[in-house]
């Protein structure tokens, strides 16, 4: 483990300049930080007791609340099926590379169940380190681990190491891991760019890495119930629900960190649910309970609580059960590979050899339907 | 510290348990609630449902005593 922890020590080849300037940087970012802290509104965050003023989320609560959820997941004796099928979803895009991966990162998010679909060799994973900011989540992954390997010949189960680390500041060498997968666990970071920059820092040349981001239509159904309750209660409007990256900033996340052949592809989920309180009740365990630092008195008073379960129940009731209601759930699949002299670049304007007319020509000669999906049963017959 | 239990589950299971049967039972105001909101959208303002929002509180309240409970 020692190899993969970075140098803490200043790098000895760099000259007395260059390291002076760093230290004089520093100090300036600090006085900076010190004067900004001595203004009146900082100030009022500090005594609200807010960790850091300038971040969005509380990860120290965001931690507590997937230890929580770890425990109503391990009373569950199957994984939940909404992030079994995320996770799969995600992980199915291992099959289509040829290349294989023998140093796995596991990051937060649906950590156990990525684990689980990990394992028996696939994508050639040998070893893989499982990171987490919660210990519960690292305890039930170990759990879920040995489980699997009871039912398993020796061997099924990679060898795993757990780390109690945060996304933000991973604790990974420069180009030392092959593949790094993030199943729902990058949309409560503070700064998804630089984590997305250390990622790709981490990569070793030709590395993959695999997020899953909730976007920013999830539980929009939610965001607006509990805007009207509270627009009608109290007469105005604070978050409840954590603001979602856009699909159109998942690209831009990915370029901006250096990735190559970046690919972005978005699934939306709609799922019934008997009431509001079970839908929280299913947050919960999956660990999307709010961490947003600011947040008015304690939470959702009781009659905003209310009348938000009530407006949700009768405007967003599902079609088909009437007394259920429905939720979305949009989920970013993004891919990254970490450039190196081998990627695939571009090919220059007016190289083509092939029109898309002919390509069209070719593939429905081969089977495929132009327009609909459930149209070429013979080809699918055939495969099956 | 671990949450407080007894035979019927956590009291925070109870307490959403019972929160969710008493607002099914009150249906008719929740419906009546939201309708109340969705006519008025987008220009919601402080109380206007408040009649509406009384009746459902005051359904809400009695079906909560009689569940919080079991």
């Amino acid at each position: 483990m020692s190899c993969l922890l970075a140098p803490t020590l200043p790098c000895l080849r760099q000259s007395g300049l260059a390291a002076a300037l760093r230290i004089a940087w520093q100090q300036q970012q600090q006085q900076q930080q010190q004067q900004w802290l001595h203004t009146s509104s900082a100030q009022q965050m500090l005594q609200a007791g807010l960790e850091n003023p300038m971040d969005l989320f509380d990860r120290s609560q965001k931690a507590v609340q997937r230890d929580r959820a770890a425990l109503l997941r391990r009373s569950l004796h199957r994984p939940d099926p909404l992030l079994l099928h995320i996770t799969e979803r995600l992980l199915d895009r291992l099959e289509d590379c040829l290349s294989s991966f023998p140093t796995a990162v596991i990051l937060g998010g649906a950590g156990e169940v990525v684990a689980q679909g990990l394992a028996g060799g696939r994508a050639g994973v040998q070893r893989v380190i499982h990171m987490d900011t919660s210990q519960g989540m690292l305890e039930l992954a170990k759990e879920r681990a040995a489980e699997q390997q009871a039912r398993h010949p020796p061997g099924h189960v990679p060898e795993t190491s757990y780390v109690l680390a945060d996304e933000e500041y991973l604790p990974l060498a420069d180009g030392s891991v092959d593949l790094i997968v993030s199943c729902l666990g990058l949309h409560w970071v503070n700064d998804v760019p630089g984590t997305l920059a250390q990622i790709r820092r981490a990569l070793k040349p030709d590395g993959l890495f695999l997020g899953a981001m909730l976007g920013g239509q999830t539980v929009q159904e939610l965001r607006i119930s509990c805007s009207l309750a509270q627009q009608e209660r109290q007469g105005g409007v604070s978050p409840f629900v954590s603001p979602l990256a856009q699909v159109r900033d998942a690209g831009n996340l990915l370029t901006r960190a250096e990735l190559a052949l970046p690919t972005v592809d978005v699934d939306t989920f709609v799922m019934r649910y008997s009431s509001a309180v079970s839908l929280v009740s299913h947050l919960r365990l999956m660990g999307e309970s709010n961490a947003l630092q600011v947040k008015r008195g304690s939470g959702l008073s009781r009659d905003t609580a209310l009348a938000a379960a009530a407006a949700y129940q009768s405007l967003y009731c599902d079609e088909e059960e009437g007394d259920h209601i429905q939720a979305t759930y949009q989920v970013m699949f993004m891919t990254g590979w970490s450039p190196s002299s081998s990627t695939p670049k571009a090919a220059k304007r007016g190289s083509a050899t092939v029109s898309f007319h002919e390509m069209a020509e070719e593939l429905q000669k081969r089977g495929a339907v132009a327009g609909r999906a459930e149209g070429g049963s013979s080809s699918n017959d055939s495969q099956q | 510290m671990p949450p407080q239990q007894n035979a019927a589950g956590t009291n925070s299971d109870r307490y959403m348990r019972a929160f969710a049967s008493s607002l099914a039972a009150c249906s008719a105001q929740a419906q009546a609630y939201g309708k109340c909101l969705s006519d008025r959208l987008p220009e919601v303002e402080k109380g206007c449902c408040q009649r509406e929002f009384q009746s459902l509180k005051q359904c809400f309240v009695k079906e909560f005593k009689a569940r919080k409970r079991g």
